[in-house]
């Protein structure tokens, strides 16, 4: 295990204010803190091996799907193919058969999973991944996508507009956001108020000796050291090679001096909540799962700025049935069904018209509408910043020089 | 001894001919094509520097804080627009005119750099004088900027025009030529026939045989050429030229809503509306593939949400609510104009690329030209000399 990786689950209920899961939903909730307990341990890229279920629905197209475990709408026994469930719904309307594998576990190993079965098998095992969009980015420079057949997927025009100015994939081409999220800070304020006075409000703040040993950075290079940049003054969506290098530096000195209490992944939120920790880097989506159960624990986007990132849907070169893969893609940019997507994971949806649907719905859902972990407004996206990329071979050796820090496997 | 003349005239004037078209194929490919395209990038990018400069100046006016987001974009679309130009530049082949206009690009862009920073600090730091700086830069973009594109674009053109009938002339004149060339040996072996009683002469069989193939080729390469660069012109350029003047349009529109929130004032902007609405419907009657139609509907859908706001936007400016109004265009403004703005940009590259290829397939149709209308008829030529030594040993 290379270490740099990502998990990225995550449900809410609705209501605004993400509630407790119900009692029925305890197997995901048990499989969730086993992931997070075996984070701990370092077991965060693998322990999900063994989850893959194939989903057979039956009909006339057969679709292959590899996406990040927990990641699509499921009931209460975590089964995806749920009736009335988004690949239930999407088998019925559209007639295929969908193979659904949750087994995208990390942004290194699930990487290299894809692009050995890509680049050395004449017909890559899948027909739509969800790589992260730094990930993404480097697989469309590269040529190992297909184009978004987009005579087919007639939804593309509900892309938010905020994903279709990258620079890297101008227009959504070659690519279609699956969930967006952001990285900020998540804290005990009843903790951090005895330890430092006051609730957290900057990255800086994690660096006070105080919270020495109950501070949690997340397992990702791109955020960690992203954020880090932002505190040290420096853009992450425009980073530089000494910039990037001083951030990782000072992530250094702080692991040293033993500030750092663990590197985590989704599995900050079991730390936050038996207290081990006082404050996190954290997703917003698992946050506002860990508000479900602790609705006093604090999600916050820093002063400085905090990192969005989003999963993306692609698809590999060479793909068998690329015409499956914009059906699907077409579907769930519906935005009813992307808003039942969106009930259930949590994180911000790149489809427009989610919020509106949601908010027409009334009740619950209209409280989902509501929540700023989700819909964030113009000013919380104006101190958002997405990962700008830096030349492949100083990403690689931050990569390496992060993970080195990383708990071993 | 008039036939080896003739066949010599024309491997000579097939040669040339071929050697014109194929030459001009070459520039078409590697210059004036991409030049045509390149200088539509050029207008794009800087349009979009001009939209994100004016949405960083309205919310650092209203804030005092600068909008990072929009600086960004503008810095990034600025420089593209810089290097792009030197693309089209080092591609455009010596046309003095389209030189001289490409360098009133870069001055005009230093010009207009200058003019955005100068009304950036001046806002940040509240001087007076910063609305007048971003309205001489908007008029620069509209002004001296757009007219130095049309300028490149028209000498692209003309020079397209050009390349497509360069050498027209002397093809079909080698093609006559190598029409009588076939007609005299054609003479000579009906003569040969009546004198030997033989049935053929192989080697002036074999002679007629290549220099067939030449003619043949002749019309065949040409035409087929022309064919090419006919589709790509119109399936592929024409749509580029009606999406660019979309692109212009818009941003023309997001100028003019711009400075329509500067003053506070200004007339209705029905006209810039009904503009981009008849090259949408232009652009939609065009397409000849699904992937194109699907790509126009997007362009009508995301144009319907950006001219929904920009009209909101404008009846805010009407009712004297600028706050409002700079809000709306930083928000939903900005971000569907976003969506609009990709979405031609997809139409462009579609195009772009299909236009690309029309002319590389033009190129392919006679890149062989050449070399047979030289070795060809020099085989021809040896097989009549053969054949006629051979006459003559037998009557000897």
């Amino acid at each position: 295990m290379t270490g740099s990786g990502r998990r990225r689950p995550g449900r809410i209920r609705a209501g605004g204010t993400p509630t407790a899961a119900p009692v029925a939903r305890r197997s995901v909730l048990s499989r969730r803190r086993f992931l997070a307990l075996a984070g701990a341990a370092g077991l965060t890229a693998c322990v999900d091996a063994g989850d893959d279920r194939t989903i057979d629905l039956g009909g006339r197209d057969r679709l292959r799907i590899l996406n990040w475990p927990d990641y699509i709408d499921a009931d209460e026994n975590d089964l995806t193919d749920y009736p009335g469930g988004t690949l239930a719904e999407l088998s019925t309307e559209r007639r295929m058969s969908i193979d659904y594998e949750p087994g995208y576990t990390d942004n290194i190993d699930g990487f290299e999973l894809v692009l050995d079965r890509a680049v050395n098998a004449d017909e890559p095992a899948y027909d739509i991944v969800v790589p992260t969009n730094w990930r993404a980015a480097q697989m469309i420079n590269n040529g190992w996508v297909e184009p978004i057949p987009i005579e087919i997927v007639p939804n593309h025009s509900n892309i938010d507009p905020a994903f279709l100015t990258n620079s890297w994939d101008r227009g959504c081409r070659f690519q279609m956001p699956w969930q967006a999220g952001i990285t900020g800070i998540a804290y005990d304020p009843a903790q951090v108020e005895a330890l430092i006075g006051g609730p957290i409000t900057s990255i800086a703040q994690l660096f006070e000796p105080a919270l020495a040993g109950r501070v949690g950075f997340i397992g990702e290079m791109r955020e960690a050291v992203g954020l880090v940049m932002l505190a040290n003054g420096d853009d992450p969506s425009r980073p530089t090679g000494p910039a990037a290098a001083a951030a990782l530096d000072r992530i250094v000195e702080l692991d040293d001096r033993g500030q750092i209490g663990a590197f985590t992944f989704e599995d900050f939120a079991p730390r936050l909540a038996s207290g081990e920790l006082a404050a996190a880097m954290a997703w917003s989506g698992d946050a506002a799962l860990l508000q479900a159960g602790r609705p006093d624990i604090e999600f916050v986007v820093p002063d400085e700025g905090a990192i969005q990132w989003f999963d993306t849907m692609v698809i590999p070169a060479r793909a068998a049935n690329v015409a499956a893969a914009g059906r699907f893609m077409d579907f769930v940019y519906d935005p009813a069904n992307a808003a039942r997507i969106t009930r259930w994971v949590g994180y911000i949806s790149p489809v427009l018209g989610v919020q509106e649907f949601l908010a027409d719905q009334g009740g619950d859902d209209a409280a989902l509408a509501a929540n700023p972990l989700l819909f964030p407004d113009l000013a919380t996206r104006a101190r958002l910043f997405t990962w700008g990329g830096l030349d492949q071979d100083t990403e690689d050796l931050l990569d390496e020089q992060y993970a080195a820090l990383l708990p071993e496997a | 001894m008039i036939l080896l003349v003739l066949v010599g005239s024309f491997a000579v004037v097939g040669s040339v001919s071929s050697l014109f078209v194929r030459s001009a194929s070459l520039d078409t490919a590697d210059s004036t094509a991409p030049a045509l395209v390149g200088v539509q990038d050029v207008f794009a990018s800087v349009a979009e520097a001009n939209t994100a400069a004016t949405a960083a100046f309205l919310a650092t006016d209203a804030t005092g804080v600068e909008d990072r987001i929009n600086r960004n974009l503008y810095q990034d679309a600025i420089r593209r627009a810089a290097a792009q130009s030197e693309d089209v530049s080092a591609t455009i082949g010596d046309d003095a005119e389209a030189h001289e206009a490409l360098k009133d690009i870069a001055v005009s862009l230093n010009a207009y750099s200058g003019r955005i920073e100068a009304s950036r600090v001046e806002s940040i730091n509240r001087l007076p004088g910063a609305d007048d700086e971003l309205r001489q830069a908007l008029q620069l973009v509209s002004g001296d900027i757009a007219d130095s594109v049309a300028t490149v674009t028209e000498r692209g053109q003309v020079q397209l025009d050009d390349e497509r009938t360069t050498g027209r002339w002397l093809t079909w004149g080698a093609i006559a030529l190598g029409v009588i060339t076939l007609a005299a040996l054609l003479r000579v072996q009906a003569g040969l026939l009546r004198r030997t009683n033989r049935i053929l002469n192989p080697l002036l069989v074999l002679a007629t045989a290549l220099l067939a193939t030449v003619v043949g080729y002749l019309v065949i390469g040409p035409t087929a050429r022309a064919q090419a660069l006919d589709q790509a012109s119109t399936g592929g350029y024409d749509t580029i030229a009606t999406t660019s003047a979309i692109q212009t349009a818009a941003f023309d529109l997001q100028s003019q809503l711009s400075l329509k929130i500067l003053d506070g004032q200004g007339g209705g902007l029905d006209d810039a509306h009904a503009s981009v609405e008849s090259q949408i419907a232009a652009v939609s009657a065009a397409v000849d593939s699904e992937r194109e139609r699907a790509a126009a509907d997007n362009l009508e859908i995301r144009w319907a949400r950006y001219a929904e706001v920009a009209t909101a936007i404008e009846d805010e400016v009407d009712a004297g609510r600028r706050d409002e109004a700079v809000a709306l265009f930083q928000g939903e403004g900005l971000s569907t104009f976003n969506g609009l703005n990709t979405a031609v940009e997809s139409v462009l590259s579609d195009n772009r690329q299909q236009f690309l290829d029309g002319v590389d397939r033009a190129r392919s149709a006679v890149a062989i030209t050449p070399f047979l209308t030289i070795i060809l008829p020099v085989l021809a030529a040896l097989a009549i000399l053969l054949a006629i030594q051979r006459r003559l040993g037998e009557y000897r």
